[in-house]
């Protein structure tokens, strides 16, 4: 087909002329500017790096609610409530298995409870 | 448009260095902003889909594999961030409230067109938007969508008829 019998079909066909129409306007769409705060805003946004003194805050209010709680017991005398020696002589026992299940593999240094 | 980044930005950025990570931003504000703005017609959706494109990105820099080009990774993630970005702001397909009724609409053939493009299926939109922002080639488009290029021209194909459809019975206005 040649160039003027594309531009005649084109003269006379509505929807290719309308194909083409589009297709014009979807390549003029603009491009835009972006705001010129959007880098600030982006970095302000980014979640911040851990501070070591903000973790160090954390451990020592975990250390402490920990140490409360374990004077908490001692003055209640909760550690010598018989559940709580029985409890201790199961963790003895255990830990009396664990050490002769493994010492075996260990030939050269048994371990010592 | 089409930012050249250097690589040892985007390796400072992958390791988390902030000032790296700030001219990554920079160098593709434009791109993002855009992709944006031609998802949304919005200009405060699109600075608020920017944001969230990037702090995507903060998230997942590790992800990007440096062997390989930065940008069609990067359109990869803009553009369905973007998406979903849309999904939880505007679920169920509703078009957002900004937009021009039909009949507003009907006084500006470009808001029509507009409107038309965001009635589009989510990956015909991504389609538009990459071809038309950017001028990309099919297997560009491919490679930034994940998925085969046969596939992309399927979309682009099914995309342009659509509009052709919406806008035929406005056909006056455009010829």
């Amino acid at each position: 087909m040649r160039c003027d019998e594309v531009r005649e079909h084109l003269e006379s066909c509505g929807e290719c002329g309308l194909y083409l129409e589009v297709e014009a306007r979807l390549r003029a769409l603009p491009v835009v500017e972006p705001p010129a705060r959007l880098t600030s805003r982006v970095l302000r946004a980014l979640p911040g790096p851990a501070s070591t003194a903000r973790e160090l805050v954390r451990l020592a209010a975990a250390a402490a609610a920990l140490l409360a709680l374990t004077a908490s017991l001692l003055l209640s005398g909760l550690d010598r409530h018989p559940a709580a020696e029985e409890a201790r002589a199961r963790g003895e026992e255990i830990l009396q298995a664990m050490v002769s299940t493994l010492n075996p593999l260990r030939s050269d240094r048994p371990w010592k409870h | 448009m089409t930012p050249d980044i250097p690589r040892e930005i985007l390796e400072g950025a992958r390791r988390g260095d902030r000032e790296a990570f700030r001219r990554v931003v920079e160098a593709t504000r434009k791109l993002a902003f855009n992709i944006a703005w031609r998802l949304t017609w919005n200009a405060a959706d699109a600075e608020d889909a920017a944001q969230e494109i990037y702090l995507r990105l903060y998230r997942n820099f590790g992800r990007y594999d440096p062997s390989q080009p930065f940008l069609p990774w990067f359109r990869r993630l803009a553009t369905n961030c973007v998406l979903n970005w849309k999904e939880r702001q505007h679920p169920a397909a509703e078009l957002p409230a900004h937009l021009p009724a039909p009949q507003e609409a009907s006084r500006s053939p470009d808001l029509r067109l507009r409107r038309a493009i965001l009635e589009l299926p989510p990956e015909y939109q991504s389609c538009i938007t990459l071809k038309y922002l950017e001028d990309l080639s099919v297997r560009e488009i491919a490679e930034a969508l994940g998925v085969p290029p046969g596939t992309v021209k399927t979309w682009l194909f099914r995309a342009r008829e659509a509009l052709m459809q919406k806008l035929k019975p406005h056909r006056e206005d455009y010829l």
